[in-house]
């Protein structure tokens, strides 16, 4: 912990204001309900970023963790009665469990195969929670899904209530990332060979990544069916995991703080193209899915690593300049004076 | 050295905290002074209101649509549609002298996008009402904040589900399934078919007609011999079709929207199933004659009247409307209205009706529009504390393809 406060605690302290701050500069109720969306999303891709970045696996079904997830809570308080944070912890513990069972029957396949395995997951997910109508109510989905009470059920306080959890899967990721388990996902994603060598069982590091990111995404859906009171399987699907895929690859697969970064980028060009669809009729629509594409094929192509990686390291390089002009200087100075 | 790191990150936590609690405490005041309804927010708007009547302050209604996106060919007729009446209304002088401004939203088919829509109209435009959306998820999840909001509001999408059960301020224009289902059985019953097979979407639309349909069969002495599904992007239905052959069926109900319907039928042809089929007011439009072709040939719809605005009997109630309807829509567009260009076309109406009678007070709104009664295109609108679609299964007719056209059946 004392490690991550060192590490990241400028970043943290900056990241808290800002979001404390964000209702306020941004009056509008709107505006807080966009803010709450961006967060049900960083938490997926928080999630996300472990399995790729620090893993190095790839997950085209993120979406169906994040589908049960907002499944099992609406059921449970919808049909049962139970009361909406009860709902919550279970849609934690269900995804968890769905992305265990899954994690071990993939835990060999690598590269497209694991790609295909988890679209394939992603694709039954949906179906069968379309086809398994007396419990989702099929494809015409639950609604009257109770609020989560937190001081009120006002958009503010929801906007309080999943910052704050998106705060703790900050926090529980960052610290995850330096710690031993943190090095050895790293070692792993370098070379899965050298890791093993070195004595890390990495099928095991894999599969707890995995369950980890299923969890995250199945808090952020239930957290998603009792901000939206209606649930239907529409949202659940591939387009979705690959909008949730895009945001970690802009942000920088590597770097937790890429994950909200890019999070952050792809939800305000889409609130920006809606807002100028308003004097360019031409922007309206799908446009943004084109936008997203050319996004992702420009980062592939000229940035592979990532946004904040890349501007990271931009950053220390003009910081090492920096500091070897200065070394340079002095030296010339003593030279002068000698 | 250590010592100024923690200093540097201690600062801004400091900072935060320190905003954490005059969040705190501004979040808890909202809240707490809602339920009198004189918070900070609200009250411009009530002290515009005396002064807008003066001042000829149009009312402000929202209306989201799905303009792009799976549901798009519903959204786009109903925007314009509604945008001819708006204009009509307001040249003739709008609600109590005061002009309808419309302010249109999209929600690209998505039920996200259609709450944040809603909840920016409202937070940002101040809207007094709401249109919309086209389709049912969209407006399920619209609905839900509507009703909590108190804001009334005019659904154009199918689902029962949407006034079923029935919530106060909540409202819809279109036939229902459960209409169509009805008025489809008492066709079978006039013409002594008692054995039905089913092929319905797996979509909302499509699973909505199969609830309807098993529940109201024993009702009409209707036995579903086979009850088979597609997904709304299959290209090919001929392993159901041949299940369905198979039985002793003596009718097939098709419920989709368009393409997949006219794929059944023609797909039926080839396979010369060699029973009447009868499809949904789904795919009741021109697309479905045009993607069906010849194939088209005997087929059976239910719809609603405005498919055949010509054949409609000059008696009938509904007839002055439709034709002034049609007419201004086709000199506006150049095309036929088809039934979504109906129920956004109904749904402005019954809204501008209701604010007359609410002597333009949106508040009562809800209210009011429990009693309305209004002849529309779609039908004659009963809405009533029970019912808020206020629709029957006679406002359906059914039709006959026939040599390319639709035909009324009598």
């Amino acid at each position: 912990m004392k490690q991550v406060i060192q590490k990241w605690g400028k970043s943290f302290g900056i990241y808290l204001v800002l979001m404390i701050l964000f209702p306020f500069v941004m009056p509008d109720e709107y505006y807080r309900s966009v803010g709450i969306i961006i967060g049900l999303h960083a938490i997926v891709t928080i999630g996300l970023c472990l399995v790729m970045g620090l893993a190095g696996q790839i997950s085209l079904g993120q979406a169906a963790f994040w589908g049960i997830g907002a499944y099992t809570s609406a059921v449970l308080t919808t049909k049962y009665g139970l009361p909406p944070l009860v709902g919550l912890v279970a849609s934690a513990i269900v995804p968890g469990l769905f992305a265990f069972i899954l994690g071990r029957a993939i835990a060999g396949l690598q590269g497209y195969y694991l790609a295909m395995a988890t679209l394939a997951f992603g694709y039954i997910v949906q179906i069968g929670i379309t086809e398994w109508e007396p419990v989702t109510g099929g494809a015409s989905g639950m609604i009257s899904i109770p609020r989560v009470p937190f001081f009120g059920d006002s958009e503010l306080s929801m906007y309080y209530l999943i910052w704050a959890v998106v705060s703790c899967v900050l926090l529980f990721s960052l610290n995850l990332l330096n710690s031993r388990v943190g090095r050895a996902f790293r070692a792993i994603h370098k070379s899965e060979i050298a890791a093993t060598s070195m004595g890390i069982d990495v099928r095991r590091f894999k599969l707890n990544a995995f369950v980890v990111s299923g969890m995250f995404a199945g808090i952020s859906g239930g957290l998603y069916a009792h901000y939206m009171g209606i649930l239907d399987p529409q949202p659940f699907g591939l387009h979705e995991s690959i909008k949730f895929l895009t945001m970690v690859v802009v942000g920088g697969m590597t770097s937790i703080w890429g994950a909200l970064i890019g999070t952050l980028l792809i939800n305000f060009i889409s609130e920006g193209l809606i807002a100028m669809s308003e004097f360019v009729p031409g922007l309206q629509g799908d446009i943004d899915t084109i936008v997203f594409g050319g996004i992702l094929v420009l980062i592939i192509m000229f940035m592979p690593e990532g946004l904040v990686p890349r501007i990271r390291s931009l950053y220390e390089k003009s910081r090492a300049k920096k500091a070897k002009a200065r070394e340079e200087l002095q030296r010339m100075e003593r030279k002068a004076t000698t | 050295m250590k010592k100024s790191q923690i200093k540097k990150w201690l600062y801004p936590l400091a900072v935060a905290s320190l905003v954490m609690l005059s969040a705190c405490g501004g979040g808890a005041q909202p809240a707490g002074t809602s339920g009198g309804g004189s918070t900070g927010g609200e009250q411009p708007a009530g002290q515009a209101q005396p002064a807008a009547e003066s001042s000829k302050e149009p009312i402000k209604v929202g209306a989201i649509f799905s303009l792009t996106g799976a549901n798009s060919p519903l959204g786009v007729p109903e925007k314009q549609a509604v945008e001819l009446l708006l204009k009509e209304i307001n040249e003739a002088g709008g609600v109590d002298g005061r002009p309808v401004e419309i302010i249109f939203e999209d929600d690209k088919s998505d039920n996200t996008e259609a709450v944040k829509a809603i909840k920016k109209l409202v937070s940002k435009d101040k809207i007094v009402a709401v249109l919309g959306s086209s389709g049912s998820g969209p407006s399920l999840g619209m609905a839900e904040f509507a009703a909590a909001e108190k804001l009334p509001m005019i659904s154009m999408a199918a689902a029962d589900q949407v006034t079923n059960p029935v919530r106060a301020g909540i409202f819809k224009t279109p036939h229902t399934d459960v209409h169509g289902t009805k008025r489809i059985f008492k066709y079978l019953q006039e013409k002594g078919i008692t054995k039905i097979a089913t092929l319905n979407d797996s979509n909302p639309y499509g699973s909505g007609w199969t609830q309807q349909i098993q529940k109201y069969a024993p009702e009409y002495g209707i036995t579903i011999v086979a009850e088979e599904k597609y997904g709304t992007k299959d290209p090919s239905m001929s392993s159901q079709l041949t299940k369905i052959k198979g039985t002793d069926a003596q009718a097939l109900i098709v419920a989709g929207t368009n393409p997949a319907p006219a794929t059944i039928v023609k797909e039926a042809k080839q396979l010369n199933l060699g029973i009447p089929i009868i499809s949904s007011h789904g795919s009741a439009n021109s697309k479905f004659l045009e993607l069906v072709g010849d194939a088209g040939e005997g087929v059976l719809m239910v719809a609603g009247k405005l498919l055949v605005p010509d054949q409609v009997d000059a008696n009938d109630p509904q007839a002055a409307i439709i034709k002034k309807f049609v007419d201004g829509y086709k000199a506006a567009y150049n095309a036929e209205p088809d039934g979504f260009a109906g129920y956004g076309y109904d749904g402005l109406n019954l809204l501008v009706e209701g604010l007359k009678q609410a002597g333009g007070d949106a508040s009562k709104l809800g209210e009011v529009l429990e009693k309305v009664n209004y002849v529309g295109v779609t039908g004659e609108f009963k809405f009533s504390a029970e019912d808020h679609n206020g629709l029957t299964e006679d406002s359906m007719i059914m039709v006959e393809v026939k040599d390319g056209k639709f035909q009324l059946l009598k």
